[in-house]
């Protein structure tokens, strides 16, 4: 009887009506694949999940939904502003109004707007299953929503901030800013710029380390490219950021006085600080709009993009010249003139990049055959609207024209055409460009070109007359103004402009909710724009998995130029190598998230990792965080010690191997060989995600120390004595003494590495132990040396300065240790062995990272005052 | 990577970088009771930034030439674009320095 069934199932398969035995085991594998990548559904099922998908949407909701409120901010705004003596809003509720308008565009809605579009487009624009770092892509969404929210609860209380996105003190400080309104901007949005900091890490191991293979550096998107520079250029400018906004919350909680002149303090101090992040910060946003139209303009012009090469490299120099830029915000604070004049050269030499960009865009739409969809319209928009921005950035880098119309109307005018022709128009256009692979929706086109025609119109007449009432001398930041001075019709004409921007926002809701919600918009094909580049490769919308055959690479735009995405170039040697991976890894593994990890300039496949899995522990960690900030914020201290000890628990439960890390054990360990398609599955150094983490964290750390260290000599430099009178120089021989026990701790951790890649277990265990306690003694002798060396950080600018290193130091070997324990009581479980040792490595790294910053802080506070008293 | 393509990349940013900051700290120097500072260390450093630019621009030339790995001749034309590029912001920089005195 048996048999019989046999036969029949055979008989039915070589008919093709049932599935063949390959065929039935690649589709039990599949849907074995798809189950592995699939978060949990249900209500605990959406705290938990990590897929880049569903978070993505959530990250873009939460900050457009942000964008609006603070667009109802600009309207009120504009309507104040719309008839001189005019009484719509007095002058401390317009004074709120603008400084939550530029708090919340510039932190909360733009950058994470530029966020939410890269973890969604990056993997799959680089044949990537997934971000590297999952759970940290949750971590962000939360932390940036609670930091909002933070930020805005501020309105509940009364407390609403009044001091304009810049904060400049000592208009910020406690005295002249009572209350609470500061501390909730301040603190709210740190709470964010961890969450910025966090994905721009996320993202350039993103680019760096899960192209697929094949996909070298040369063959990388323009949007990669631009996502790339612009993660870097958030760790450089979001950490000054972090270190200005704690400085001025110590001078206002603690009494510090770091921006304090009566006490060896500086304001100047804040805004240099401030605008090494401010103003890299307009790049920040306009980089990876670059990257959005440098997609756009090549898929509607039907060809690739002119000069390639020369705009990676153009994004790169903008970047990096960004930074130079923060002094002629400074202008007018009396400056040398000539030191000025370098800045104001480097305003103009950042033309340079920009034109290649323009002209590159331009170029490809003169040889293509462009066509005018909504998404080319808005890039069209941002062309036009950016190089008119661009001119008067030239402009008001000349400095006797920066000191003509510093603070009036001409700047306002001048950095909405920058931040809105050059980062809403494209971020419009990327909604109008990927929101179909998104959500598997259409947007209506002739909404959409409503869309664009009322913003773009509604714009160019709210904020081209801003120039002219600024040159007849309108201030910026007043809540109104006497008639009579001939600002009444530039400012009627803008407030009929922003209404007329408004309601062409209000239309793209609209679209959405018809198209979309109320599912009246066509469903797209794969590739309704016939793109070229892959991230309309997939299905739409993309599945959990991203790719289950992760694509070769051999060209700029694949879908264009290659016949196959399984197939690699016939030309190149390694393409069979290649193929059998990607093939491979569609079939096995299967129970475990695996992404296929590559080299950094060729995209060599050089290991296979686990991603991680849904998990509660992101949520707990943002709660825990925003709960440390809440309890600064209203001097709840004991709640303050319990989110120490609940941040402290989040990040053990964090690092705990999960579940799906056991099972890869347990295949590995079944198998008897950690290698899967000749790759290995346990990496280490540069192959690891996890090493390239590590190693952005410590460079975070140095910038954060370069910050603090650069305050120190800042305020020594405008300091007749230093230490101030009443002050010791202090002694450096017991610190000196001290710094042993740090560096023996490091020999120790870095014996123990050694010793666990040739499997001495015992050896491993005794050497973190020992570095654990070498380390913990060091922090027991600081903490007594800040309270028993007499130095008051609320006395001076010095003692401020001194204290606040010290703490920092003491922060980062807390840290060291708190990471040492959860290796140390992993290795006692016997999670360590010749093959899996990257977090032994990874605590190494950060040890002796710890050890040179208190080298750098050693010097500084011990060593560099004698210095001073020999020259 | 190999050392010269670390230098290649690196030699215009930390040039340029470098360039300008020093000259800021020079041109912040206190004026003598003559009025005036010498504009000679800044002159210096320009033309030391430009002639580590050109360096890293002949090293880029070398990466792009070298016929080991297929990404080298892309990051060697990456690099020089970039190292040409902050050439320019330099010689723009420096030669402010030419027109405008320290004690203006």
């Amino acid at each position: 009887m048996i048999r019989q069934l046999k036969q029949v199932v055979r008989r039915l398969r070589e008919l093709g009506m049932l599935p063949s035995e390959r065929q039935a085991a690649k589709a039990a594998q599949r849907d074995a694949l798809e189950r592995t990548w699939h978060d949990p559904d249900g209500l605990y099922g959406w705290f938990i999940t990590v897929q880049n998908g569903p978070v993505v949407n959530r990250y873009m909701s939460a900050a457009f939904a942000l964008f609006l409120l603070s667009g109802i901010e600009t309207l009120m705004i504009r309507t104040q502003l719309a008839v001189p003596d005019n009484r719509f809003v007095g002058p401390s509720h317009y004074n709120q109004l603008f400084t939550m308008h530029g708090s919340i565009m510039m932190f909360l809605v733009t950058v994470p707007l530029m966020e939410g579009f890269a973890s969604f487009a990056l993997p799959v624009l680089l044949g990537a299953r997934e971000l590297p770092f999952p759970r940290m892509t949750a971590f962000g969404f939360w932390t940036f929503l609670f930091g909002a929210v933070l930020l805005y609860s501020s309105r509940l209380f009364h407390q609403v901030p009044e001091v304009g996105w810049t904060a400049y003190v000592p208009l910020a400080s406690a005295e002249y800013s009572p209350g609470l309104g500061v501390d909730f901007w301040l603190l709210g949005l740190s709470v964010a710029e961890v969450a910025a900091l966090g994905a721009g890490i996320e993202l350039i191991i993103a680019t760096l380390k899960l192209r697929a293979p094949g996909m070298t550096l040369g063959r990388m998107p323009i949007y990669a490219w631009s996502i790339l520079v612009t993660a870097y250029a958030m760790l450089f400018a979001f950490t000054p950021l972090l270190v200005s906004t704690t400085l001025l919350e110590l001078d206002r909680k603690l009494g510090m006085r770091f921006f304090d002149p009566n006490a060896g303090g500086d304001p100047l101090l804040w805004q240099h600080l401030f605008w090494i992040f401010g103003h890299p910060d307009v790049y920040i946003q306009f980089l990876p709009a670059v990257g959005i139209v440098s997609l756009v303009v090549p898929a509607f012009a039907r060809r690739p993009l002119v000069g390639h090469g020369l705009v990676a490299a153009a994004l790169a120099a903008t970047a990096i010249i960004s930074f130079g830029l923060w002094v002629h915000h400074m202008f007018t604070a009396g400056l040398s003139v000539l030191g000025m004049s370098f800045f104001a050269a480097a305003s103009m030499a950042i033309a340079i990049p920009a034109g290649i960009q323009v002209l590159s865009w331009i170029a490809t739409l003169w040889k293509g055959r462009p066509v005018f969809t909504t998404s080319l319209l808005f890039a069209l928009g941002f062309i036009v609207t950016f190089a008119v921005g661009g001119v008067t950035g030239v402009m008001v880098a000349a400095i006797p024209f920066d000191w003509q119309v510093h603070d009036t109307h001409f700047v306002v005018g001048h950095f909405h055409y920058v931040l809105v022709g050059g980062v809403i128009f494209p971020i419009f256009a990327g909604f109008y460009y990927w929101v179909p692979k998104m959500v598997g929706r259409l947007l209506s086109e002739r909404l959409g070109k409503w869309n664009f025609w009322l913003m773009f119109a509604g714009f160019q007449l709210a904020f081209f007359p801003m120039h002219i009432s600024g040159l007849l001398g309108m201030p910026r930041r007043i809540y109104t103004y006497p008639a009579g001075l001939g600002w009444e019709l530039p400012n009627l004409i803008s407030t009929a402009g922003a209404y007329t921007l408004g309601i062409g926002a209000a239309l793209f809701v609209w679209n959405v909710a018809w198209s979309i919600v109320l599912g009246r918009g066509a469903r797209p094909d794969d590739n309704p724009w016939g793109a070229g580049t892959m991230d309309w490769a997939t299905s739409t919308p993309p599945p959990d998995e991203g790719y289950r055959v992760i694509p070769v690479v051999s060209s700029r735009y694949p879908l264009w130029e290659q016949a196959r995405l399984d197939a690699g170039d016939p030309h190149d040697p390694q393409a069979l190598r290649h193929e059998r991976i990607v093939r491979g890894l569609a079939e096995s593994p299967a129970g475990w998230r695996a992404q296929l990890v590559t080299s950094v300039l060729t995209a060599e496949p050089q290991a296979i990792v686990l991603l991680s899995g849904p998990s509660i522990w992101p949520l707990i960690a943002a709660i825990v965080l925003t709960l440390n900030f809440v309890a600064t914020l209203f001097d709840i201290y004991w709640l303050l010690a319990l989110s120490v000890l609940g941040t402290i628990g989040a990040t053990i439960g964090w690092l705990w191997p999960s579940k799906q890390d056991r099972e890869r054990r347990l295949v590995d360990e079944g198998a008897g060989d950690a290698r899967l398609h000749g790759l290995p599955v346990y990496t280490s150094g540069t192959s690891a995600p996890a090493w390239w983490t590590m190693a952005h964290i410590i460079l975070v750390v140095a910038v954060a120390t370069a910050c603090l260290v650069m305050s120190y000599y800042y305020l020594q430099a405008g300091a007749t004595a230093w230490p101030p009178p009443g002050y010791d120089v202090p002694d450096f021989v017991v610190p000196g003494a001290a710094s042993l026990l740090l560096l023996a701790g490091t020999l120790a951790v870095w014996w123990a590495e050694r010793r666990v890649r040739r499997g001495a277990q015992a050896q491993l265990k005794l050497g973190l132990a020992v570095a654990g306690a070498a380390g913990a003694a060091f922090l027991a002798w600081l903490i007594l040396e800040m309270m028993r060396s007499g130095i008051s950080a609320s006395a001076h600018a010095y003692g401020s300065a001194v204290m606040t290193l010290l703490g920092y130091q003491a922060v980062l070997v807390l840290a060291g240790l708190l990471v040492l324990g959860v290796v140390l009581l992993q290795a006692l479980l016997g999670y360590f062995d010749a093959r899996r040792f990257l977090a032994v490595q990874n605590t190494a790294m950060y040890y002796t990272a710890v050890a040179v910053n208190w080298l750098v802080v050693f010097g500084v506070v011990y060593g560099s005052p004698y210095l001073s008293l020999v020259f | 990577m190999t050392r010269r393509l670390w230098f290649a990349l690196f030699a215009g940013h930390l040039a340029w970088t470098a360039h300008l900051l020093v000259s800021y700290l020079l041109a912040s120097l206190p004026c003598s009771a003559s009025g005036s500072v010498s504009p000679l260390p800044i002159h210096m450093a320009t033309v030391t930034a430009l002639a580590v630019t050109v360096a890293g621009i002949a090293a880029g030339r070398a990466v792009a030439g070298d016929p080991e790995a297929s990404a080298r001749p892309f990051v060697g034309r990456f690099t020089i674009t970039l190292s040409v590029i902050f050439l320019f912001a330099i010689v723009l920089a420096g030669g402010t320095a030419l027109f405008v005195s320290a004690c203006a």
